[in-house]
């Protein structure tokens, strides 16, 4: 179990809204090897958020569990999540990523303040990450005095500081124009490439699901296609989609 | 450290919403001081008054004689009692007296007035009232002057010195120097009369003192009434008036320990509170007061504080999630927004500290004037000044100060604990954009 970074069984979940049932998962299944770089695509509300936020743990499926980094997530408390968040999974939202009273340095060092982590190897992890996402210069600018693009290169900074085994990112690219987009993008890829680090994440950019290694569909809280593409040899071999 | 950072931070971040809330509170709390200013300051005059009033902070009588008033319930032994109490811890001045009821008359007008005889130990009355500054003519019991004369005869040496009061001089049309008749109970012979000269004249601005009252010297009045060593009372002023329980117990018991035979008679100490009882019941109804003022304060902090943070934490409903998503204990988020509310209170006190001592300082100077609302003031048999200072006490900054903390700090408490309930996703979606 443990090669797989990310595991789901059988999700599915379901919002009650009075006396609406909303399904917005109805049965996913999937695996996320390490090194992978993957999209999520579909329609606005395909499930794809929903999914992000079981697999982060932010929420727990109706039916069916999920397994990070081989661990069931089932039956953890809200502290133990919050404290695996911290350790294994980074996130990346699709905007307002960052606290608004940090600077970009203070808001990468964020997380290991949190995991106690000491000063001086603190400023050596955000130094190196804050440089690997060009942000060498913005270091102790506020978000508010920061682009958009600045801003989810931050996040992207920050998800990546405590080592994650995977980066969970949300739309990242969704309040950027195509060529911060794309830039953004680079960044990602080249990150995964040469730290052979798990991306997972959510668009509805043609261009962005272009330049994934794997892509999944989905569609009314289901998988519609899952295909690997641009030459991906990672990991076993997918199933053909349903 | 990083909580701390972000509170202070987080202050500013609508600067204006939070230095009008800081200046509302801190406002409240500089009118709150200058209120329990005026309020501590009118104590402090009413106690000050009720002691120099004569009433003193403590009192001795035979324990029968506040409810007879019978002229033979008496203390012997007076000496011996006033040089103990005199050596008791916390006592400023002891003042032995007897009391009576008397008629007084001039040769020069034929109306009798019936007045209060108190006679005193000008000495040892003159540490603790203020009666003495109120003479407007003479001396404070004094000898008549002509006393004083090497070479006066006898009948000139014995004679005896009064202090009227300036209406009653005006009625019996005496000046310095007339002669009165001062007639009152006595201990040899139910009645006791003697001659007195007029060596002083009190106006003090009540007609309790400056038109029934009279004073004469203790030793005259133990000789003409044939007292002896007999008082009626003994009047204490203490040092520090909010000690007066612990000077009452020191001395009963040093009373217990020097009357194992009886010798000092049958004595009952009281608090002034127990002598006038009204004046106590005034001063609650200020404590009442203060009371008001601090549920005022409260309310002001409830509007300050509370919609305040709650405003701030709708605002940040969204990085609050972020900051629960990336693995923020929630606890933190709480000490994070409950710091945010103390800093506010601290700037807030700080701000109404500075304003209030200001007002304070100018009330203690100038002091408050209240003429206009009436001629002076007299309660309960106490006449009271027109001007009074407010106070400076230590607890006068120090109660609304606390008040300022345990309510914003009550007041946090609230939307504090909804941050501490949010979950990360609802804060994440009610935050607006969703991922
Ligand atoms: N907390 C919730 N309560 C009720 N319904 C919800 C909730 N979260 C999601 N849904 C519903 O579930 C479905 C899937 O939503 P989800 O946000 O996962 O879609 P999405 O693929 O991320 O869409 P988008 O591309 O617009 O972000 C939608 O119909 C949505 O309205
Ligand atoms: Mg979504």
């Amino acid at each position: 179990m443990s090669d797989h970074v990310v595991e789901t069984k059988g999700v599915t979940r379901t919002f009650q809204m009075g006396d609406v049932s909303v399904h917005a998962l109805r049965g996913v299944d999937l695996c996320i090897q390490p090194g992978e770089f993957t999209a999520v695509a579909g329609p606005s509300g395909s499930g794809k958020t929903t999914l992000f936020n079981l697999i982060g743990g932010l929420d727990e499926p109706t039916e069916g569990s999920v397994f990070v980094d081989g661990k069931p997530l089932e039956g953890m408390n809200p502290r133990m999540r919050a404290r695996l968040r911290l350790d294994k999974i980074g996130f990346v939202f699709q905007a307002y990523n960052l606290i608004p009273v940090l600077t970009a340095y203070e808001n990468v060092e964020y997380p290991l303040i949190l995991k106690k982590v000491p000063g001086d190897e603190r400023l050596k992890r955000v130094e190196a990450l804050l440089g690997a996402v060009g942000l060498e210069d913005m270091m102790h600018r506020r978000p508010n005095q920061m682009s958009g693009g600045q801003q989810q290169r931050v996040a992207i900074a920050r998800a990546l500081v405590c080592d994650p085994v995977m980066v969970l990112a949300d739309e990242p690219t969704a309040n950027v124009d195509s060529e911060t987009g794309q830039a953004l993008l680079d960044l990602m890829r080249r990150l995964n490439t040469e730290n052979n680090l798990t991306f997972l994440f959510s668009t509805h950019d043609p261009m962005v699901m272009s330049s994934a290694r794997r892509l999944i569909r989905l569609k009314d809280g289901r998988i519609d296609s899952d295909v690997r593409q641009n030459g991906d040899e990672s990991g076993a071999p997918v199933p053909a989609g349903a | 450290m990083l909580l701390f950072k972000m509170a202070w931070r987080n202050l500013w971040r609508n600067r204006r919403r939070s230095v009008l809330t800081i200046s509302a509170i801190g406002l409240g709390l500089a009118i709150l001081i200058t209120m329990v200013s005026w309020m501590e300051g009118m104590f402090e005059m009413m106690i000050e008054q009720v002691a120099r009033s004569s009433m003193g902070h403590v009192q001795i009588h035979h324990s029968e004689y506040i409810e007879k008033r019978s002229v033979k319930l008496t203390m012997p032994a007076a000496s011996r009692l006033t040089t103990m109490l005199e050596a008791v811890e916390g006592i400023e001045g002891v003042s032995p007296r007897l009391l009576f009821t008397g008629s007084i008359r001039s040769s020069r007008s034929s109306s009798i007035h019936v007045v209060k005889v108190v006679a005193v130990d000008p000495e040892r009355e003159r540490k603790m009232s203020g009666l003495p500054d109120k003479v407007v003519d003479g001396g404070f019991v004094v000898p008549p002057p002509e006393t004083l004369k090497p070479d006066a005869p006898a009948r000139v040496k014995n004679r005896k010195g009064i202090l009227i009061g300036a209406k009653l001089a005006k009625h019996l049309k005496a000046e310095l120097g007339s002669k009165v008749r001062l007639d009152t109970a006595g201990f040899k012979s139910n009645t006791s009369a003697a001659a007195f000269y007029v060596t002083g004249i009190l106006r003090a601005g009540s007609d309790a003192l400056d038109k029934s009252m009279v004073m004469v010297s203790l030793k005259d009045m133990q000789a003409v009434t044939g007292a002896g060593d007999r008082i009626h009372e003994a009047t204490m002023v203490v040092e520090d008036v909010t000690a007066v329980e612990d000077v009452v117990r020191r001395i009963e018991a040093s009373i217990t320990g020097a009357n194992g035979d009886g010798s000092l008679g049958d004595l009952a100490v009281q608090p002034w509170w127990e002598i006038s009882p009204e004046i106590k019941q005034m001063l609650d109804i200020s404590d009442a007061w203060n009371g008001i003022m601090y549920l005022l304060m409260m309310s002001i902090l409830s509007a300050g504080i509370l919609t305040t943070m709650f405003m701030v934490v709708f605002e940040r409903t969204r990085e609050f999630g972020v900051r629960l998503a990336v693995g923020t204990r929630p606890r933190s988020l709480f000490l994070g927004v409950m710091l945010e509310a103390i800093l506010m209170a601290l700037l807030a006190s700080l701000v109404g500290l500075v304003v209030g001592a200001i007002s304070v300082a100018y009330f203690v100077h100038v002091g408050i004037d209240l003429s206009s609302l009436a001629g002076g003031w007299e309660f309960a048999g106490i006449f009271f000044e027109n001007v009074y200072r407010g106070s400076a006490a230590p607890k006068v900054f120090i109660e609304p100060t606390l008040v300022v903390f345990v309510g914003t700090i009550l007041f946090a408490l609230w939307p504090s604990m909804k941050v501490a309930r949010m979950k990360a996703l609802d804060a994440i979606r009610q935050g607006g954009v969703t991922g």
